[in-house]
């Protein structure tokens, strides 16, 4: 494509009326149909009025939306800080503390919450140890800081990215030239800069805490505290009943038309601010960095210690004991538990989980950058669209996918990648959305001046310049897709099973040191995978 | 060039996938289940032997990923499967209701209890609702009465996420929850969450399923099973054939297969109670009563149960 320069000229008109279009047909059959199909679903058969009608719906809705924001805020500020700390500060470990953060993705959120309340629970292995437990984990606070702790990675990834791809650093080093202190800097240069950053940290928070229905039910059940997304999977459990999957199906769809108000309102007021005046093309690094504040490693590091290492060390040592209930000391160490998921389905499911998680991955980053590509000419809402599907429970989508396209791919890997990428879609295109501003237009000027055709300017001045989102992307993505559990298992078809089947065989069976173990060794393998592509991000993120 | 020959490969790469992927032939037989893994492989596996040149394909998820499949798939046409083989009757007596299942009756029908199957469906294991204790019963339940006791911390599943759950809810009504609430009884996710919570010693007692509290017990958790007066509530785990299905000579060959002998015995070595008497599996203790649901009459009050649980238990 880009050994034809000549035809630049010829190739940039069709484009910009074409790729709109293309846009919204892929939108159109990623969301928009299949959401049809559920709207239509819920409105004919009187489900949404049972729905609406329902004790306890309201109160579900109420804390379904408090909880997400609560968590989002709680998350944004924990991402935001840590952030500002490895990319704003000159800090001794930075790229330790960057990996720890990302660090917390590996592990499920619903493998989370049970190692949560294994180990700071009464009766946990922090009262084993040490006497002292929280009780407060069993309940709507436990919730909100267990989904706040997994959802804060992505708000660290947004921000960071912002930090790192604008010429904040010139504008910071004017104002301390100008007398400014560090705190003031931060609070009337830098925080106002990267607005629409900790906005769109905050959606995604937001949207990832509606969908969660794994450390609700782990940590909401014994208190009675339920959302909409633990009510779609109660309706689900006695969906033989048509009333039931009727009300399914109409939850799904209230949680849809919260996610898009929430997500609208946000998107328009707050995120839509331009941080293109502060690209900086050159170097995509700040410039002179401050020491950071005192204690702040120290704050930052006993954050990650609490949300991510004592879980994870909870984690091991339950999946290395020979039964649940018994002292984890080193007597009762044993690897039958990692015997019992170390066979060849295991591997044969992570295989296929892995192609179709690699699959999404590939497929959300072209039409990431499609819809990029389409905002930078036009419209810039058509990332909200995006935003909206990953509100929405992994079930619904597979209902959603199932009913609009059954009929013609069911039980193929095509239908789990629709739902795939419906789902994840945001997680490749707000990196993408988040570097593009900083390609400069006369950049592209330029290279059109020079003779590139569009195949030539995405790939010697596109790419290059967002390598670093779209590694970003493809890892989320790609992590997201390994983690899930609930779409896999609903659209595949019979004999292909997922990580997600076996995964959930486990947990029926009810062994929580077996199931632990299959989370320890999930854990090593998106690790080992991940670890090359962080590794080539630094490379590509490093200045050229 | 370059880029184009990445798409080709991306592309060539899901096409494999999408193969890799697909559905299989029209003589296949096909399964939906939510029988747990080890026991659909022992009794396919087993039935493949018996066999040979049988094609069976299974799908297993949990039952209400099932129900939701099949609820999908009837909407877009006939759902996919040709046998459905659940854990606990709830969705089966829909389904019968709803006119899905096809009418047969299996050689061994008689030889069933009588409460375990419906017309169009049949009994292959059962599970039974017990109490969970601390090793040596250390409070002396034996009954389930006794686990209404507000000195006593327990535990029991929400009968909101799974049908067997759900089964303790029916069986023992309304006004024992309201009595277990009273005496400040706590609703975990599921019957594994109580032997858990039983082990780790967050509670004293709890209802769960004998196979999750034995299999604990077996592997070395700091738990019991108590068999409580004045009856353990038996859940059995039922088979159909759906109606209009393609391969239903085949269909009825395979549950044939789950009720005789040779499909009971790798029901019961996977350490499931097998339904048909005299086939080894795991040891019922001589004297103990059971008793199953009467599921018609449940399944009547289905929603004024819900809805009567949710005002004591929240959500």
């Amino acid at each position: 494509m880009g050994m034809r320069p000549s035809s630049a000229a010829s190739q940039a008109s069709p484009l910009r009326f074409g790729a709109p279009l293309a846009a919204a047909a892929v939108l159109g059959v990623l969301a928009g149909y299949p959401l049809w199909r559920l709207a239509a679903e819920a409105l004919s058969g009187g489900g949404m009025g049972d729905a609406l009608s329902a004790t306890g719906v309201r109160t579900a809705a109420f804390n379904s939306l408090w909880t997400s924001a609560a968590a989002a805020t709680l998350a944004a500020a924990a991402g935001t800080a840590v952030a500002l700390l490895t990319e704003r500060y000159r800090i001794r470990g930075a790229a330790a503390l960057r990996v720890a953060m990302v660090g917390t993705l590996i592990v499920p959120p619903f493998v989370s919450a049970v190692s949560w309340q294994a180990t700071y629970a009464p009766f946990g292995l922090l009262d084993d140890l040490t006497g002292l437990s929280g009780g407060w984990i069993d309940g709507r606070v436990g919730v909100v800081v267990v989904i706040a702790v997994n959802v804060a990675p992505l708000a660290f990834l947004v921000v960071a990215a912002a930090l790192r791809g604008s010429r904040l650093g010139d504008v910071e080093r004017a104002a301390r030239a100008a007398g400014a202190a560090d705190a003031a800097t931060l609070r009337s240069i830098t925080l106002p800069l990267i607005r629409p950053a900790l906005a769109a940290a905050w959606l995604v928070g937001f949207a990832a805490a509606l969908a969660n229905f794994g450390v609700t039910t782990v940590l909401g059940t014994s208190a009675g505290f339920d959302t909409l997304t633990t009510r779609v999977y109660r309706a689900i459990a006695f969906s033989a009943r048509e009333a039931a999957f009727q009300e399914a199906v109409a939850m799904a769809l209230i949680l849809v038309l919260l996610a898009l108000v929430v997500i609208a309102l946000t998107d328009s007021r707050f995120v839509s601010g331009r941080m293109t005046g502060l690209a900086d093309p050159t170097t995509g690094r700040i410039g002179s960095m401050a020491p950071a504040p005192p204690g702040a490693a120290a704050l930052a590091w006993g954050y990650l210690t609490l949300s991510l290492m004592l879980p994870l060390g909870g984690l091991v040592l339950r999946a290395l004991t020979r039964a649940v209930g018994v002292s984890a000391s080193p007597g009762n160490w044993t690897l039958a538990n990692f015997r019992a998921v170390w066979d060849a389905r295991t591997w044969e499911a992570l295989g296929r989980s892995a192609a179709l998680a690699a699959s999404a991955a590939l497929l959300a980053l072209a039409v990431a950058g499609l819809l990029v590509f389409v905002s930078r000419t036009g419209n810039r809402r058509w990332g909200s669209a995006a935003a909206v599907m990953f509100a929405v429970p992994g079930t619904s989508i597979a209902l959603a996918v199932s009913l609009g396209y059954g009929r013609w791919i069911a039980n193929t890997a095509a239908i789990i990648l629709v739902a795939y990428v419906a789902k994840l879609l945001v997680l490749a295109h707000r990196p993408l959305a988040g570097s593009a501003v900083s390609i400069h237009p006369d950049l592209l000027r330029a290279g059109r001046a020079a003779g590139a055709g569009p195949g030539g300017l995405l790939r010697w001045i596109v790419a290059p310049m967002l390598r670093s989102a779209i590694v970003a992307g493809a890892v989320l993505v790609f992590v997201f897709a390994v983690h899930e559990l609930t779409m896999s298992s609903l659209l595949r078809g019979p004999g292909n099973e997922t990580l997600a089947v076996v995964v959930l065989d486990y947990q029926q069976i009810g062994d929580p040191t077996v199931t632990a173990a299959l989370a320890v060794v999930l854990a090593i393998v998106i690790a080992v995978v991940a670890a090359p592509l962080l590794w080539l991000r630094r490379v590509w993120g490093a200045p050229q | 060039m370059f880029l184009r020959a990445r798409v080709w490969a991306v592309l060539g790469a899901l096409a494999v996938l999408a193969a890799a992927c697909g559905g299989g032939g029209g003589e296949t037989l096909t399964i939906y289940t939510s029988v747990t893994q080890a026991t659909v492989d022992a009794v396919v596996t087993d039935f493949e032997e018996a066999n040979p040149g049988a094609s069976i394909e299974v799908f297993r998820a949990p039952t209400g990923e099932v129900t939701a499949r099949i609820a999908a798939e009837r909407r877009n046409g006939d759902p996919g499967a040709d046998v459905i083989w659940l854990t606990d009757p709830l969705s089966m007596y829909q389904y019968q209701s709803d006119g899905l299942l096809a009418a047969w009756e299996p050689a061994a029908a008689a030889a069933l209890p009588p409460a375990a199957s419906g017309p169009a469906f049949w009994g292959t294991r059962v599970l039974y609702l017990v109490v969970v204790a601390a090793p040596g019963n250390p409070e002396s339940i034996t009954e389930w009465q006794d686990l209404v006791d507000p000195s006593l911390a327990v535990a029991f599943p929400d009968p909101r996420f799974a049908g067997s759950a759900f089964a303790a809810l029916g069986y023992f009504g309304l006004e024992f929850f309201g009595d277990l609430n009273a005496a400040g009884a706590v609703q975990v996710p599921s019957p594994g969450d109580v032997v858990t919570g039983v082990a780790e010693g967050r509670f004293a007692a709890g209802i769960t399923l004998e196979f999750s509290a034995r299999t604990a017990a077996e592997k070395g958790s700091p738990v019991e099973v108590v068999w409580p007066r004045p009856a353990a509530v038996a859940i059995s785990s039922p088979i159909a054939i759906v109606d209009g299905a393609g391969s239903e000579v085949r269909a009825r060959d395979f549950i044939e297969h789950v009720l005789s002998e040779s499909g009971q015995t790798a029901i019961g070595a996977t350490g499931w109670s097998p339904i048909l008497a005299g086939i080894p599996g795991p040891v019922i203790p001589a004297g103990v009563d059971i008793v199953y649901p009467e599921w018609d009459v449940i399944i009547e009050q289905q929603e004024d149960l819900i809805d009567g649980y949710a005002s004591l238990f929240g959500g």
